[in-house]
């Protein structure tokens, strides 16, 4: 056997997890619904300066039988950002496993926060299936608490669309985003 | 796409003469209890087997690389030789695909003038080749 994957998002203030990704969607109220579909709440292209996505908090989660999961990697493998669109995307830190409330405002967790306009924090891309240089790097936490599971998931990774003033309207269409580990 | 199971049978001589062998259907405990007991045992040997029957092995004594009956020596070991072993597995975020071992390595790592050094076996499954590389 080897190890079963599953792919969650966390949203919430409870830290309730999905199985949905879809960064358009928006939740500027309350930040409780991660289902907001984008033609009921799109992101609204700013006057100046940037506009933000809900912030996605996502996860694997690996169940079934396997000895050690290590050297998590997550990546953009498809999709096209046009202008200047971007994700920006990291680690959680400090505390990687531990949830909080996501936001529709800059984020310091997806590494957004002073880094519109750069490439810093820019979610690495690559088409293969091998791991971009860049690639942010997870840790398996065997100690985590909460929904989904209560051990065997890897460090949040936070992820946020940024759209700046002069974007085209329009949506983004789809884009893959790719874990790969190592596995005994 | 390669069955994701690519390791059908793994197995160790360990330096009291005594095999230890599991296979990858076994229980997650038999497997998790005989790998633990594989790394703690400084093994002399390791090795593999794939879906198709084809073995796949280091000797850790000797640094020397096998495929089936085939023997490849790496540089003679300076220090104590490390066992690495691993899948390499991806799949996409949504789990929408079932993860893909992309390669599995069995090799061994040395430390040389204060450097890691390592050689191994890259296994390929979906393109039916291997490959002997440093970078593992």
């Amino acid at each position: 056997m080897a190890a079963t994957y599953s792919g969650f998002e966390s949203y919430a203030a409870t830290g309730a997890d999905a199985t949905k990704f879809n960064l358009l969607s928006t939740d500027t109220a309350s930040g409780t619904d991660e289902t907001t579909n984008t033609a009921a709440a799109p992101i609204a292209i700013p006057a100046a300066s940037y506009s933000f996505s809900y912030e996605r908090w996502v996860r694997a989660h690996f169940t079934s039988s396997f000895t050690t999961i290590s050297t998590i990697r997550f990546w953009r493998a498809a999709g096209t950002l046009t202008g200047t669109i971007k994700i920006k995307a990291l680690t959680k830190t400090p505390n990687p496993y531990t949830f909080i409330t996501p936001i529709t405002t800059t984020s310091t967790y997806a590494g957004s926060s002073g880094q519109e306009g750069t490439t810093t924090n820019d979610l690495a891309y690559s088409a293969s299936t091998t791991a971009p240089g860049g690639a942010l790097t997870c840790l398996m936490n065997t100690s985590s608490t909460g929904t989904p599971g209560t051990t065997n998931c890897s460090d949040y990774v936070v992820m946020q669309l940024v759209v700046p003033s002069g974007s085209a309207s329009g949506t983004i269409g789809s884009h893959t985003f790719r874990f790969g580990w190592n596995e005994v | 796409m390669p069955n994701v199971n690519t390791i059908t049978t793994t197995s160790a001589n360990l330096p009291d003469g005594s095999v230890v062998t599991y296979r990858d259907s076994d229980p997650s405990h038999i497997r998790e209890g005989n790998f633990r007991a594989i790394l703690d045992s400084s093994p002399l040997t390791f090795q593999v087997t794939d879906v198709g029957g084809n073995v796949f092995g280091v000797d850790l004594t000797t640094g020397g690389l096998f495929v089936g009956e085939s023997l490849y020596i790496g540089p003679p070991p300076v220090t104590p030789l490390r066992l690495i072993y691993y899948k390499h597995m991806v799949t996409e975020l949504d789990g929408g695909s079932r993860p893909l071992c992309l390669y599995f390595v069995v090799g061994w790592q040395t430390t040389v003038d204060g450097k890691n050094e390592k050689l191994g076996l890259k296994v390929h499954p979906a393109e039916s080749r291997w490959e002997i590389t440093s970078d593992i």
